[in-house]
């Protein structure tokens, strides 16, 4: 008759010790998981809430003029296009009017630089209270850089508009002068962008439909003369620059309401970094009380098991041996408690995104940093390394005599 | 076989009271004793430290010329030297009689060849695969003198290994003890039956916590 290997043995004993093990388990399954469970959750929270501010473009530097009066914003283009070295600038400005041809409604009309290649909307974020930029995306037809009498209009605008219309076609619009007179221009609209922002069209109280409608033209719509004469403009500097943080500081010089995307995303990283710090301590916290809870349950697991440890050693067990049966049974439950705990967690964060989906249509991004993911594994594996030993070389600790007699 | 010289002397043991007070044995290769005494005079603590799973407060133990710490973990002693059959079996609940009685062979790493002769001497074949608690007294008994003869130890414990038996197991039981004691093995035997007691070469009798010859 050969003896059977060690490790043979363990896997035996764990069989048999099953329901005991499994109660143990439930504990280490649900500490696993609320560990887990929070790195992932707050680090989601961290991802999602700035995920476009760090998806943004960090090259991009917005100014507004406080006024009509693009001065200032000249001097600023000046300055940054020559003072540094790979920073392009361009000026345009917004004005808004009524299309006499589709019920007057409202529209603004973003006259943009000649051969503009790219546009870009603000998104104004709850959490740090700093604008941050995003390109906009053409959605239909042609885009950017826009041709002479060429126009991109957005999605609301084109609603409104279809289905008496489809791309291309003509659009006539009115422009207010500072005279009171009104020159119109014709404008043939290759293109479809998406809305800024998501409100649904409506009449206000004068009766006049309002949308969030927006047309993009060319300056070359107009001739040098009418340009500064147009009414109601209201201007604006985009600065694409290799060294943002200088283009912002420039323009900071002036009195002018500014969106700098660098700015926005290290205002993101501050508060991720000061959110990290709390999450260190309740990390911390939660490993304490894990631990004394994984005791705990260790302790009560073993007393269930003197009477064997006992029997072994009066057969002659060493104490190295006994210590390696319950060392390999702890990892065994902790390994497997761990996967269950992977598992859960998983398919909670599934559920999370589908009901995030489905109920609110917002995308939530499950994201585990690989600094939280390196301390749960070190952390779940050190701690079953350690309490297994803990218990192993418990188990050996009291008189054989006592053990036989604890039955 | 190993060859054994055990000589304890002047041992005593108490726990809230003397239990043992100077007791002294010399045990050889073929010995073969019994011990009688009234219930709680000590006779399973004499065997628990013989067997070296109880320290002894005060005395002498020597085994095989080397005089042996109170407070040490002898497992390799254990397991190289002693059989043990204990009063209440000690069979581990969740295993299975076969798996009870192969046990020491996990920590000898050592082969074999008795596992099939002791079932067989010992009638043990039905209940191989049965689990300890569905046990008869009786069947537990004769699986742990089993599991204690397994390994060919030269030193066996035996604490009453006849008390759950009927008269044809005790005989079978005894003439086994007999036979090991021929092949050169000592064996230390607990009782309450008087006529076992009289299968063994020396009668003794704990008394106050002195071992004294009848
Ligand atoms: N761990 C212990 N703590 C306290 N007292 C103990 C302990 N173990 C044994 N005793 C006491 O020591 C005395 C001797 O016990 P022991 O088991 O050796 O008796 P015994 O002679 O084997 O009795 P029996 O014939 O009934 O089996 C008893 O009075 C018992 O109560
Ligand atoms: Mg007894």
């Amino acid at each position: 008759m050969r003896p059977e290997s060690r490790i043979h043995h363990a896997v035996r004993m764990l069989r048999r010790n099953l329901r005991s093990y499994a109660m143990l388990s439930i504990t280490l399954v649900f500490s696993f998981s609320v560990l887990l469970g929070y790195f992932l959750f707050s680090d989601s929270r961290g991802y999602n809430d700035f995920k476009e501010i760090f998806s943004s473009p960090r090259e991009i530097v917005m100014a507004y003029a406080r006024s009509e009066d693009p001065t200032e914003l000249q001097v600023l283009k000046q300055q940054v296009t020559e003072q540094l070295p790979g920073t392009g600038a361009y000026l345009y400005f917004d004005v808004s009017t009524r299309l006499p041809q589709y019920g007057d409604v409202l529209a603004n009309v973003s006259v943009l630089p000649n051969q503009a290649s790219i546009v870009f909307r603000e998104v104004s974020d709850d959490v740090i209270f700093e604008n941050y930029t995003l390109p906009v995306t053409v959605v239909q037809g042609q885009g950017f850089p826009l041709g002479e009498n060429r126009a991109v209009i957005n999605r609301s605008l084109f609603r409104l508009l279809s289905p008496s219309e489809t791309l291309p076609f003509t659009l006539e619009i009115p422009f207010q002068m500072e005279d009171g007179s009104r020159i119109l221009r014709k404008v043939e609209v290759v293109g479809v962008c998406e809305d800024l922002s998501e409100v649904a069209p409506y009449y206000n109280s004068e009766g006049v439909l309002c949308a969030q409608t927006q047309i993009y033209v060319s300056q070359s719509l107009f001739s040098t003369e009418e340009l500064p004469r147009l009414s109601q403009r209201k201007p604006l500097l985009l600065i694409h620059s290799n060294a943002p943080e200088k283009a912002a500081a420039y323009a900071q010089q002036f009195d002018l309401v500014l969106h700098a995307v660098c700015r926005a995303q290290n205002a993101a990283i501050g508060e991720l970094h000061a959110r990290a710090k709390s999450k260190a301590l309740i990390a911390l916290v939660l490993h304490g009380l894990l631990c004394l809870n994984l005791y705990g349950c260790f302790s009560n697991a073993l007393s269930d098991r003197r009477y064997e440890i006992g029997i072994k050693r009066a057969l002659g067990a060493g104490k190295g041996t006994i210590v390696g049966q319950f060392f390999a049974e702890g990892i065994m439950v902790m390994l497997g408690s761990i996967l269950l705990a992977v598992l859960l967690i998983t398919g909670l964060a599934a559920i999370y995104k589908l009901y995030g989906l489905l109920v609110s249509g917002k995308q939530w991004i499950a994201y585990l940093t690989p600094y939280s993911l390196g301390m749960f594994l070190v952390s779940s594996v050190g701690m079953s390394l350690l309490l297994s030993l803990l218990f192993a070389f418990r188990a050996t600790g009291t008189e054989i005599a006592a053990q036989l007699k604890s039955e | 076989m190993e060859a054994l010289d055990l000589q304890i002397s002047h041992l005593s043991k108490a726990y809230h009271k003397p239990v043992l007070q100077d007791v002294c044995l010399a045990l050889r290769n073929g010995s073969f004793v019994s011990i009688l005494g009234r219930s709680g005079c000590g006779k399973s603590t004499l065997l628990n430290i013989l067997g070296l799973i109880e320290p002894w407060d005060r005395g002498e133990y020597v085994l095989n010329g080397r005089t042996l710490h109170r407070r040490e973990d002898h497992s390799r002693l254990r397991q190289k030297y002693i059989g043990f059959v204990f009063q209440s079996y000690h069979l581990i609940p969740t295993l299975s009689c076969r798996e009870n009685i192969l046990l020491p062979l996990l920590y000898s790493r050592q082969r074999t060849k008795r596992f099939e002769a002791l079932v067989e001497r010992l009638e043990l074949e039905p209940l191989l695969h049965r689990r300890v608690p569905t046990l008869s007294g009786g069947e537990k008994q004769r699986v742990a003198i089993a599991r204690a003869l397994l390994q060919d130890p030269c030193l066996i414990l035996a604490d009453e290994p006849t008390g759950n038996l009927d008269p044809k197991n005790r005989d079978v039981i005894l003439s086994l003890f007999r036979q090991e004691q021929k092949e050169g093995r000592a064996i230390v035997m607990i009782t309450h039956d008087a006529e076992a007691a009289r299968a063994a070469d020396q009668v003794l009798h704990l008394e106050g916590g002195v071992l004294c010859e009848t």
